[in-house]
């Protein structure tokens, strides 16, 4: 008996090695190759440990530091408003479906919910945000769009509907209005799903280059991922198409070799690997999705 | 509770119906661009040009947007002493708004879906001007070049012109630079020197044969024949018995001698090339896993010996060297200039949305023919960005921030500065390949795949599953191709066949090819 569960837990501990070893590695591979001088890359390809080590990429990348600067300027300006402003919205209208008393909650859900499953596509919000609201070039069309997410408010809504409404009725008794009742009772209740979700938007927040890509022109507002991503896609489309590039001559060596490229990679990547164990805590009570209510 | 429900999704519609109400309403003045139920309106407003634009001219300001490999950080100062030109020349002001290359297309199908307005845009190889066209995006420009670029409408050759041409109107101007193409073989230097080489013996592509053996015996560490499955080895595209019918699959061709232009399908010319790819297989010329290998990554390392290129171009050495790992190449072309018309590479259209079409005709003219501005988009600020050298040569400094190194994305690269490396007449010379070069007689045949659009992609995906095996000869030719026929059988090889055979003889009927 005693053998049979050493058994089953080396199995769980070794799957749970692979497992991590298969999130870590590569990783780890990213850091060892934005260390790695360029010949030797041409050379043996990746490799975990750099036959000669070199900070070439990052002083190059440091080097001109000021759009990486400012590009880290907009993407922390950007995470943290959108975050604060989404997550106090986010927990707003997932509070207000989730009261049995209110008398429309099924159609706002439905309303929210609707919205998961149709939107207006990509050329109906361009010419919202372009030419209504006039965003373009501004780091609102960065935060708005992204703003709420109905996934979020489902999954919000979720778990404040277990929190009993005869809290809520008796903090009525006591006097309290519906601002009072939300802020002192509700958010204080809920600090594992607003750490959860929290830390779920300042992703989102921090990943986003679509709608900067879409939107900002101004060098001065690109954020951290959209340069990634904007060299990363171009060095993709110039070696795909060699048909064009080598008709017209385009010099590849001009680009950021791949050591740059990793490097780039760590620096975008990097803060978020940082903040994440502090959410961690967080995560040990679950949320649940549209679970019945017990 | 349904009652409740049917009373909210009432109201919701009603507010969205009012939303898109107002919506259409703003829409109706701007958005021509998307639909081509625009053309009436945008083709009377271009065929009437503002008059009297030879007097005073109002101030404005067109935006471009284009392509570019890297986006530069020095942008802005440019642009400022851009607009120090055309503010003095057109009393214009320009703002420049490149697109990242990979982002290029997607952003722009946006834009132009959304009907925003903006004057010029870069078309070319991944937004083709003719799609454009269909989707109502851009406006013809024939009235436009004849009154504000009559200058550039006769340097640009006619066979460009027709090239850009959608139902007889002109839709783009291009940006001249190399057209057409002549195959060989680039080698590099230190091995054709080391084995001494006779360049002159090499006529056709089987000749490199007894020097691919030398190198094979003696350099282990270097791959003889650089082929790795994305190009395909074809002298038929045009030599002195073929020319290949452009705009298909490149399985279709014509007998030069033959004044019926009857189509050729997989003539046995063609098949012969796969037949030596498996041959050099065999014998160890070709890389062993250059089906799936990427060629980049050995060219890059200096690997290869020899490679072959289809534009061997004036000047081609220089730009080789720099991708080939710093080794010198030398080339030894195998067939003379020769050209399927102009494909539409890269040009700059103007958008139905273009509040200032006639200022922007303008502009592209001066582009196009006023040297300083030109190069100042190309290469930036003299002594800021570049070091003037010798004669027409420059250098640019080595932590420029303005170096797009795309002159090819905002005018006639004839206009351009050189750099090092290029040889002092590459221009002159490439100008005289440009009107010189053999044209293919049936270059201008257009198929139009729509019938045959499943039949197509069944071949393709047939095709796709060989081809990389075959070019590289890793597939034995003999054994494959019965497979591979009665595969492409099955896909609708002859439904496909008979398509483009039908509108090829509806196209030589309307050029007066064939009676």
């Amino acid at each position: 008996m005693g053998k049979k569960f050493e058994f089953s837990k080396l199995f769980i501990n070794l799957l749970f090695t692979v497992l991590s070893l298969v999130v870590i590695l590569p990783f780890l591979l990213v850091i060892a190759v934005s260390l790695t001088d360029e010949k030797s890359l041409t050379h043996n390809g990746y490799q975990f440990i750099p036959e000669s080590f070199s900070l070439d990429a990052y002083r190059y990348l440091l080097d001109a530091p000021d759009i990486l600067l400012r590009a880290y300027g907009v993407t922390f300006t950007v995470t943290i408003i959108g975050a604060l402003a989404g997550l106090l919205l986010t927990a707003m209208t997932a509070y207000v479906i989730s009261r049995q008393d209110y008398r429309y909650n099924r159609a706002t859900t439905f309303y929210v919910f609707f919205t998961m499953l149709f939107s207006g596509g990509l050329v109906p919000s361009y010419i919202l945000i372009t030419q209504y609201l006039h965003l373009k070039d501004s780091l609102l069309a960065l935060i708005l769009p992204i703003l709420l997410s109905p996934f979020n408010i489902m999954v919000m809504k979720g778990f404040m509907s277990k929190i009993p409404l005869e809290i809520i009725e008796s903090a009525k008794i006591d006097g309290a209005r519906e601002f009072r009742i939300f802020f002192r009772i509700i958010l204080p209740l809920s600090t594992p799903a607003l750490a959860t979700l929290g830390l779920l938007i300042s992703f989102t927040y921090w990943n986003e280059w679509f709608n900067a890509m879409l939107y900002i022109d101004d060098p001065n507002k690109v954020p951290l991922q959209l340069l990634l991503v904007r060299t990363l896609n171009s060095i993709e489309f110039l070696t795909t198409n060699s048909e064009f590039t080598g008709q017209l001559g385009i010099d590849l060596s001009s680009f950021p070799n791949s050591s740059a490229r990793m490097a780039i990679a760590v620096l975008a990547g990097g803060p978020m690997l940082v903040i994440f164990p502090f959410f961690q805590r967080f995560f040990v009570k679950g949320l649940t999705v549209g679970s019945l209510k017990g | 509770m349904r009652k409740r429900l049917v009373g909210v999704l009432a109201s919701v519609m009603l507010v969205a119906s009012v939303l898109s109400g107002c919506g259409g309403n703003n829409n109706g003045g701007t958005n021509a661009g998307t639909g081509t139920e625009g053309s009436g309106t945008d083709a009377a407003q271009s065929a009437a040009p503002e008059s009297g634009s030879a007097g005073e001219l109002k101030p404005v300001e067109l935006t471009w947007y284009y392509p570019l490999s890297q986006l530069q950080a020095d942008q802005a100062k440019v642009q400022e002493e851009v607009n120090k030109i055309t503010k003095a020349k057109i009393n214009a002001t320009v703002k420049l708004m490149p697109v990242a290359i990979g982002d290029y297309v997607q952003k722009m199908n946006t834009v132009l879906a959304a009907g925003e307005k903006f004057d010029i845009l870069w078309t070319g190889y991944m937004l083709k001007p003719e799609e454009l066209v269909r989707k109502g995006a851009i406006q013809p420009m024939d009235a436009l070049l004849e009154e504000y670029a009559p200058e550039l409408k006769k340097d640009v050759p006619q066979v460009m012109w027709d090239g850009l041409s959608v139902d007889g109107e002109i839709y783009g101007i291009p940006n001249q630079q190399i057209n057409g193409s002549r195959y060989g073989f680039i080698i590099q230097k230190r091995f054709a020197d080391k084995y001494k080489l006779d360049t002159a013996s090499i006529k056709k592509v089987a000749d490199i044969e007894p020097f691919l053996a030398q190198i094979k015996q003696n350099e282990p560490d270097i791959i003889p024949f650089g082929i790795f499955g994305t190009s395909f080895i074809n002298p038929e595209a045009h030599d002195d018995k073929y020319w290949v019918v452009p705009g298909l699959d490149d399985h279709f061709y014509i007998k030069t001698d033959d004044p019926t232009y009857t189509l050729q399908r997989y003539p046995e010319e063609e098949l012969n090339n796969f037949r030596l790819a498996s041959k050099w297989y065999k014998d160890g010329y070709i890389y062993k896993d250059a089906a799936t290998e990427k060629a980049n990554d050995y060219l890059a390392k200096g690997q290869i010996a020899v490679d072959f290129n289809v534009t061997l171009k004036p000047g081609v050495e220089a730009e080789v060297k720099a991708k080939n790992g710093g080794n010198d190449v030398i080339t030894v072309p195998l067939s003379d200039w020769f050209s399927n018309g102009y494909s539409a590479t890269t040009n700059q259209s103007i958008s139905r949305t273009a509040p200032n079409p006639e200022r922007a005709m303008m502009f592209l003219n001066l582009v196009n023919t006023d040297k300083e501005l030109y190069n100042l988009l190309c290469n930036g600020i003299a002594g800021e960005h570049y070091d003037k050298a010798d004669g027409e040569y420059i250098k640019a400094k080595a932590d420029s921030r303005y170096l797009p190194n795309m002159d090819w994305v905002f005018g006639s690269v004839f206009n351009s500065y050189l750099k090092e490396g290029q040889p002092e007449n590459v221009w002159e010379e490439t100008k005289k390949i440009n009107s010189d070069s053999e044209v293919n007689p049936v270059g201008a045949f257009k198929f139009n795949s729509e019938p045959v659009n499943t039949e197509i992609a069944n071949l393709n995906a047939v095709w796709g599953e060989y081809k990389r095996g075959l070019v590289t000869g890793t597939l034995d030719f003999e054994e494959t191709w019965p497979a591979l026929y009665g595969k492409l059988k099955e896909a609708g090889e002859e439904k496909y066949v008979a398509e483009v055979t039908k509108q090829f003889e509806q196209f030589l009927k309307d050029k007066g090819l064939k009676k």
